[in-house]
Order: structure tokens, then C-alpha cells, then sequence
């Protein structure tokens, strides 16, 4: 029986007893992250030595032409992705220790990589609102800074370089491990429904 | 209860979570998106300051030693000066002269740096010998064309002063 239905590989190696180490570990490292508070990726200026922005579901710093700017959305955006990070983190924590393979699956979810997606997302459209644009070939965000020079509205580009800091790392594991966690739980449901099926075909009476 | 149920109720947590925030600063700042997704940033100040160190003559030229001052906030890189100059000499003479000075290369002025530079007005003395003159009163146009961040912008001022010796 157990060579027809064979258990897949991933689930094989996600689980130990019934806890889903993968979403388990992406729960943990996602509430570490929250807990945390520090910067997920730092942006370095080409242009101005020092100007930086500082990104990270703590406080938001931007250094633009050597003062530091505020963009109000930006502050919100915070709260939203830590508030949403630790409901889908404490979801993956107990959707990896729940024993009930439907309710497991349910609580593991795409959750994780769906926020990461919908947060990314939200923060494209800000700067394509401010006139920025990201360049994934060259690892560069540009945009146009508008400056108040004397009266007259100058249009200043900017362009900033990617820097990861050992929080992107994690972060991006984080959403690896969820979603291999959510795939591991969906072979174990079909694993098992196909064991229950095969059972209740072999005991049906002819 | 429905397996189901729990899942859902997690999921719209989540959604309550990620949303609530963006609307509530959306709401403090009265639904005001421009205003919510813009830069709060004051204004960049580009400033130079001149100050005219020395009038002498120097054959048919009135020559001023000026010193330019980066007195702004952000650094630039000075290209070109302009200047008219409109004067009187000795309280007689009224003269009006066209000088530029090129930075070919651009000159580059951190916040505070300062760069002297001799503008030359041509002038012709009336008697056709060597110009001299006692005292000047001179209004000075100045027109400086300089790159912000590669920026070309254009400052222009204007100084009056006078000297007598």
C-alpha cells in the first residue's frame, strides 16, 4: 500500500512528527524580524556620499541631498507591515504545531508571501508616484527629486543602490521556507487523502 | 466548527492588520493623498555670496577681484559668470562694460568653499591714454550659471559698491 501512495520528498523533509519545520522556522524568523524592528534593505546615493535610505519594518529614515525627508505613507506603511507580519508569523507558528492536516494547511497559507507580495507591491506604487523607477538589472532605484531652488522648481535625478543587509536574507528566507512549509502541508493532505481513499477501496465490499 | 472558519477569520485579520494603519494616517491627513504619499521636505537653499576684494586697473581694464561663496546648503558646480557693469568714475565719468569669466571644467564648491577670480571690464579712457581714476561707484549684474546635482541652473545677483583711494 504504502508503495503505491508514496509521501513526497518535501513532506518527508518538513516534517518531524506532525510539526512543519519549515513553516515553523519561517514563523520564528518572521516574529524575530517583527521583535527586531531592524532595517530589511538600506539604499546607498550615487550621487551625494552619505544620503541613504534606510527601509525595515522599523523606523523609516531618508537622507535625500543631505537632509532627511519625510514621506507620511511611508511611516503607515511601517505599521502595517509588522502588524501584518506578525499575525501571518504567529499563523505560521501555529498552523506548523496544529496536528490537523486541513487546519495546518489553512493556517500556513500563502500568507507570508502574499504580505512580502502586497507590501513590495504598495511600495512600487509610491515610487512610480514620486517619478521613480527600480532597474533589477543594475540593482539601482532612480528617481526625480523635485527641489524648491530660490523659487523656481528644479527636477533633480537620484539614484540609489541596493544594499542587503543580513535582515534581507532572512526575510527571504523567511518567505522560501513558508512557501516550500505550505507546499510540504499540501503533499501531506493529499498523501493522506490518498491513503484514505485507497483504504476505503480495498475494505468496499464487492 | 468548520475547519475552514479559523483560516478565514486569520486572513481577515490580515487584511484588518495590513490595511487599518494606511487608512487611519490616510484619514489623519484628511484623505488627502497627494499630501500623504508626498516628500514633507523644506527647501534646498543654493546661495553664493560675493564680495569684491580688490578694484585696480589694469591697462584698458577695470579689473575686480571677486570672491564667490557657496553660502547654500548643497554643493554645485559653478560654469560661467556674467556681468554687466554700470559705474561712475571719479563721480564724472559714466561707464557701462560687459565681462564673463569661464570655468571650463567646472569648478566644484562644497557648502562654505570659497574661489576668487579677476572679472576684466574693457574700458576705453576718454583721452585715449591710460585709464586712472580716483573713486568708483559701480552696480554690478551677475549672472552665474551653475549645475545642481547635474542640474543646470542660473543665479543672478547684483552688488553695488564704491572705493576711493
Amino acid at each position: 500500500m504504502s508503495g503505491a501512495v508514496k509521501e513526497p520528498l518535501l513532506t518527508r523533509l518538513a516534517y518531524y512528527r506532525h510539526v512543519n519545520l519549515f513553516a515553523l522556522i519561517a514563523g520564528l524568523i518572521t516574529l524575530y524580524l517583527v521583535l527586531r524592528s531592524g532595517e530589511l534593505v538600506i539604499l546607498v546615493s550615487n550621487i551625494v556620499e552619505g544620503d541613504t535610505i534606510t527601509i525595515g519594518l522599523g523606523e523609516m529614515e531618508i537622507n535625500v541631498l543631505g537632509r532627511s525627508l519625510s514621506i507620511p505613507i511611508l511611516d503607515y506603511l511601517v505599521i502595517s507591515s509588522k502588524l501584518s507580519y506578525l499575525v501571518a508569523s504567529l499563523s505560521l507558528i501555529t498552523g506548523s504545531l496544529v496536528k490537523d492536516e486541513e487546519l495546518s494547511k489553512g493556517l500556513i497559507g500563502f500568507k507570508l508571501p502574499s504580505m512580502t507580495g502586497l507590501i513590495l507591491t504598495v511600495v512600487a506604487l509610491i515610487l512610480m508616484y514620486l517619478g521613480g523607477s527600480f532597474n533589477p538589472l543594475s540593482n539601482e532605484v532612480s528617481m526625480a527629486l523635485t527641489i524648491n531652488i530660490g523659487g523656481r522648481i528644479y527636477s533633480i535625478p537620484i539614484s540609489y543602490s541596493i544594499k542587503p543587509t543580513l535582515n534581507t536574507y532572512l526575510a527571504l528566507t523567511a518567505n522560501l521556507m513558508a512557501i516550500l512549509g505550505r507546499l510540504a502541508v499540501r503533499g501531506k493532505t493529499n498523501y493522506i487523502r490518498r491513503l484514505r481513499e485507497l483504504s476505503t477501496s480495498i475494505f468496499i465490499p464487492i | 466548527m468548520n475547519k475552514s472558519f479559523i483560516p478565514r477569520l486569520v486572513n481577515i485579520i490580515l487584511i484588518i492588520a495590513f490595511v487599518s494603519p494606511l487608512v487611519y494616517g490616510l484619514y489623519l491627513y484628511n484623505w488627502d493623498i497627494e499630501r500623504f504619499i508626498g516628500f514633507k521636505a523644506s527647501e534646498v537653499s543654493v546661495n553664493i555670496s560675493y564680495t569684491v576684494d580688490q578694484v585696480y586697473v589694469k591697462e584698458n581694464y577695470i579689473v575686480f577681484s571677486i570672491e564667490i561663496v557657496n553660502t547654500g546648503d548643497v554643493p554645485l558646480t559653478i560654469r560661467r559668470l556674467d556681468a554687466t557693469l554700470n559705474a561712475t568714475l571719479d563721480m564724472q565719468m559714466h561707464i557701462s562694460s560687459k565681462s564673463e569669466y569661464v570655468f571650463p571644467e567646472g569648478r566644484g564648491l562644497d557648502v562654505g568653499e570659497s574661489v576668487s577670480i579677476d572679472l576684466k571690464f574693457p574700458v576705453a579712457s576718454p583721452t585715449g591714454g591710460r585709464l586712472y581714476f580716483k573713486g568708483i561707484e559701480y552696480m554690478m549684474e551677475l549672472s552665474l550659471e551653475a549645475k545642481v546635482y547635474g542640474e543646470p541652473i542660473v543665479l543672478t545677483s547684483v552688488i553695488k559698491g564704491g572705493l576711493s583711494r
